[in-house]
């Protein structure tokens, strides 16, 4: 549309235009014929007086800027027509291009929203996590004791507000499909000192969270969202008792996590926040305005001096550890992060070599072209113009397809589950991130492509013409050798990245699980307290729902354990084992319990080291026993010939006797260690409060098929137990291992694609020196040169450049592992197989690039070759 | 690139003659060159082509406007009439032309020409 206004514009500009000169130009000649000349006298004259009419009229559309756009729009014409001309090179530099800016904006975008950006919180920069440090097994981060949590608040001077939550998931009823929500306890001050407004209602205000208080819900957007957007006041059942909604959070609030659907009032009685011993709250505190984190993590440990001094029982040996709650949030995330990033801009720099590199070698070629169009008379500033064009025509085409790319990418990111990514639906495309990327590759576009045009100014245009282009600069030639070298290092580079990553992924997932991991269904269900108060009580629902669920067809078996294999929780107890060796009077075993049903050991697949496993015949009133880990046997015995030995939790007095001992299972993820484990059976369970379990069910067939069968067997037992999670191992073990996984596939793409550039490079470069030098190779082989020398000759050069590049990037990369060392998993940073094998693989790949050119070049016929001249 | 004070005056006067002509009456190309013409004797001799891109600045500036008519003898013309801002700009354009013209007539009697 403008364009065609444009068009109109000029055309009636130029019509007027004319009208008005041959106006005046008639009515000089007027004026002559007036004084008596003939027409023809008299119009020459008027015309001579006139001057120039073209120049004149150019002029005057100069003046209106209508000529700049004309020729501007013919070198874009121009500059299309050559890129037709040479789709190869099109295609490969816009790609180029496109995935150099579209990665690189990808992932500086989500840094930059991850990382850099403080959580969306007013002033977050002053909040703190604040956790329990254990100093005699130097544990950081452990939970907090209700009791300290109160002393903390009271005593502390540095923090304007604490506030402690628990995650505490609740069932919801009263509704068509009852089910398990993800909620927390918060304190009553949570959400003010995260400064941040409900969406409608309000959110707890001072004192509603004593024992007493009113049962209140403040709501999340999604869960407001999922309920049919009830009114504020309205009631919700959970765990079995009435709570008013007070309040919805915006749909941006998600704190502790994006995954929590409520929040309720952490209502503690009297005995519960003067318990000590239980550490199971979180801490988050916002410190005072002009107070430093140092000054308030010394008043902190100060703060835990005292209570370890008054309450040696509980407190001794504990103190606290304060980090920023940024860092709480992304901490391990910004370092996979950085680097993902760091590849990413080895892969710019390896893009932008490979680019330089192709405009290089066209402009070479194209020295020809140039100098024809110089000797018909076309300024060099156009022709400088002109390639400047072509390049940013270039650069135009790769950055649209490069944002195209990064929002495609963006869009994905943003769905990435908070396990992989915390703060994914914050991310957005960064402008000013885009607009480094696309200028650093538009740079190199516009600075290699008039190279040529700046090669112009120093022409000497007989020659050029005459030699047909033979006689590019060697100045070109080295340039090239060293771009193709770059490519060759940073390739390197990438390589042993991925290399590592990848050695790290595969030894991480070939870790054995400690169970078989196939077949295998799991399903969460909590108890409702009030409905069944009792272990006992429990453990006869949770066996009548295995009697169901065992019956169904396609079930091999099924048992139930206290938290589900492979799934991250491990909480711990402090265990008092008798005649222990290994053990320091007063240093006291900790050991994670899992309350299982007789089955479990069975079917989930872990095998007997020693002794037996749990039978029906273990029943309430009988012997109690326990099974236990290798862990905790060889800590404690110092052997895994403990059956017979006794154990009992430090605050119950019921001694256990070991039956058996089984191997470590890895409960936190393939690469941690869980510790020593303890499992007793439900039905000698005493810990009443432990009403939650995961039905763990072996299958014949896909596990997932089963669901809908066991949901029904489950709901024959009681209609309204909710039910929570569903999964199954293999996908909890494969999600364990995700992020490894992804940082290897990524790695190793970018290198593949690194490594493919480079082989493209030396390929390039040779095929092209070849190409030049077949006369002079004709000449040779003419005077008797034999095809190893000529063979020589074309090589020596290349393997200079290969082995420069390739001990270059070794080296580079050999400094850089060890920065991601932290990272890898049971793989050396300095592995010397894998740079060996990166070598071997680069070697490998530059050998096949030069065949070809090889071959053309040993193959020159002298006649064909010296005629050509 | 073809300029339009190539025709032997200072720099910018061009522009200055366009607009103490127009200033004094609204005039069309033709008669504007005439006009110059006859009132500063042969300064506008060279090329009267020049006088057209120099309507074309002063167009684009804002100082005159431009509106085709036809003359009495059944011309189609192009008349230009002076804005105000035209005639700021005049005024300005005069004390500079004066300074320079007054600048050049020193030397000439200090070289005693």
């Amino acid at each position: 549309m403008k364009r065609l206004l444009r068009y109109l514009w000029t055309r009636r500009f130029d019509k007027e235009l004319d009208a008005e000169i041959q106006a005046h130009i008639d009515e000089k000649t007027e004026l002559y014929l007036a004084g008596g000349l003939p027409l023809e006298e008299a119009r020459l004259r008027a015309l001579r007086d006139f001057g120039n009419r073209t120049r004149v009229a150019e002029s005057c559309r100069e003046r209106w800027g209508v000529m700049l756009l004309d020729e501007t729009s013919a070198d874009i014409r121009y500059a299309a027509r050559v890129l037709r001309k040479s789709p190869v090179f099109a295609f490969v530099a816009v790609s180029c291009l496109a995935l150099g800016i579209g990665v690189n904006s990808i992932t500086f975008s989500t840094i930059d929203r991850v990382v850099l950006h403080a959580l969306p919180y007013p002033e977050a920069e002053r909040l703190f996590a604040i956790w329990s440090r254990a100093q005699f097994n130097g544990s950081e981060h452990m939970h907090v004791s209700a009791a300290d949590f109160y002393d903390w608040q009271s005593q502390s001077r540095s923090f304007s507000s604490l506030a402690a939550f628990a995650n505490w998931p609740m069932n919801l009823t009263n509704v068509d499909e009852p089910r398990k929500l993800r909620t927390e306890l918060v304190s009553a001050n949570f959400f003010t000192l995260l400064k941040t407004r409900p969406e409608f209602g309000r959110t707890f205000r001072e004192g509603e969270d004593g024992a007493e208080s009113q049962p209140q819900v403040v709501l999340s957007h999604h869960l407001w969202h999922a309920l049919g957007e009830p009114h504020i006041g309205g009631q919700l059942t959970l765990n079995g008792s009435g709570y008013s909604i007070i309040g919805v959070m915006p749909p941006s609030f998600s704190f502790p996590a994006r995954e929590v659907d409520a929040w309720v009032p952490l209502s503690l009685s009297a005995a519960n926040r003067a318990n000590r011993d239980g550490r199971w709250l979180q801490v988050v505190g916002r410190v005072n305005v002009h107070t430093t984190s140092a000054d308030a993590h010394t008043e902190m440990e100060l703060i835990a001096s005292r209570l370890a001094a008054a309450y040696p029982a509980t407190n001794k040996g504990w103190s606290v550890s304060l980090i920023p709650l940024q860092n709480q949030v992304v901490g391990k995330t910004s370092r996979i992060l950085w680097t993902l990033q760091a590849g990413m801009l080895l892969l710019l720099v390896v893009t932008c070599a490979n680019l330089a590199n192709l405009l290089l070698a066209r402009s070479a070629s194209r020295t020809r072209e140039i100098g024809m169009r110089i000797s018909l008379g076309a300024s060099r500033g156009r022709i400088v113009r002109q390639l400047l064009v072509e390049s940013l025509v270039l650069s135009l085409a790769g950055g649209s397809l490069g944002v195209a790319i990064a929002q495609a990418g963006i869009t994905v990111v943003r769905t990435l589950p908070e396990s992989l990514l915390p703060r994914a639906p914050e991310i957005s495309l960064s402008a000013s991130v885009l607009l480094a990327a696309i200028s650093v590759l538009m740079l190199t576009a516009v600075l290699f492509g008039i190279a040529p045009a700046l090669h112009v100014s120093r022409m000497d245009l007989r020659s050029e013409l005459e030699l047909g282009g033979r006689g590019a600069p060697h100045g070109a030639d080295r340039r090239r050798g060293l771009l193709v070298a770059v490519e060759i290092a940073t390739a390197a580079v990438l390589l042993v990245g991925s290399g590592l990553f990848g050695a790290s992924a595969v030894r991480l997932v070939s870790t054995p699980s400690g169970l078989r991991v196939d077949h295998l269904l799991t399903v969460q269900m909590t108890l409702p307290h009030s409905q069944y108060p009792t272990s006992s009580a429990q453990a006869v629902v949770f066996e009548r729902v295995l009697e169901q669920v065992k019956t169904l067809p396609g079930v091999l078996a099924a048992a139930e354990i206290s938290d589900t294999p492979l799934g991250g929780n491990n909480p711990t107890f402090e265990m008092v084992p008798e005649r222990a060796i290994s053990q320091s009077s007063d240093t006291p075993v900790r050991a994670g319990l899992r309350v299982v049903s007789a089955a479990y050991l069975n079917t989930a697949g872990i095998p007997l080291i020693r002794g037996r496993a749990f039978s029906p015949s273990d029943r309430a009133g009988s012997q109690p026993v326990a099974v236990v880990n290798q862990t905790l046997a060889h800590r404690v015995w110092a052997s895994a010939n403990v059956a017979g030995r006794r154990i009992r939790l430090k605050d119950d007095a019921g001694w256990m006797v070991i039956v058996g001992v089984v191997p470590d299972v890895k409960q936190l993820g393939l690469n941690a260690e869980e510790g020593p484990v303890l499992y007793v059976p439900y039905s000698q369970n005493t810990q009443g409060w432990m009403t939650w379990t995961t039905l763990l069910v072996r299958t014949a067939v896909k596990p997932e098929g089963l669901l809908p069968s066991v949901r029904k067997a489950i709901h024959a037992v009681d209609k309204d137990l909710p039910i929570g999670e569903v999964d199954t191992v293999e996908d909890l073990l494969s999600r364990s291992t995700a992020i490894p996984r992804f940082v290897a596939t990524t790695a190793g793409s970018i290198a593949g694609f690194s490594l493919l550039v480079a082989a493209i490079g030396i390929y390039g470069l040779l095929a092209y020196t070849v190409a030049r030098s077949t006369p002079e190779f004709g000449i040779r082989f003419a005077l008797g040169a034999s095809r190893a020398q000529i063979t020589w000759l074309v090589l020596r050069r290349t393997i200079v450049r290969l082995m420069t590049g390739l001990s270059g990037g070794l080296a580079l990369a050999w400094w850089l592992a060890r920065l991601i060392e932290g990272q890898l998993f049971e793989v050396r940073a300095h592995d010397p197989a894998i740079f060996a094998g990166v070598a071997a693989c680069l070697l490998l790949s530059a050998s096949l690039a030069v065949i070809a050119p090889m071959r053309r070049a040993v193959s020159v016929d002298p006649s064909v070759a010296l005629r050509a001249e | 690139m073809a300029s339009p004070s190539k025709s032997d005056l200072l720099p910018g006067t061009l522009d200055w003659l366009i607009l103490a002509t127009l200033s004094r009456e609204a005039l069309h190309g033709y008669a504007i060159a005439q006009r110059i013409q006859q009132n500063s004797g042969e300064v506008l001799k060279a090329e009267e082509g020049s006088l057209y891109p120099a309507l074309q600045r002063l167009l684009i500036e804002g100082w005159v406007t431009a509106k085709w008519a036809t003359s009495p003898n059944n011309r189609r013309i192009r008349v230009y009439t002076i804005t105000a801002a035209g005639r700021k700009q005049f005024s300005r354009e005069t004390e500079r032309v004066s300074r320079a013209i007054e600048g050049i007539s020193r030397i000439m009697r200090l070289c005693e020409i």
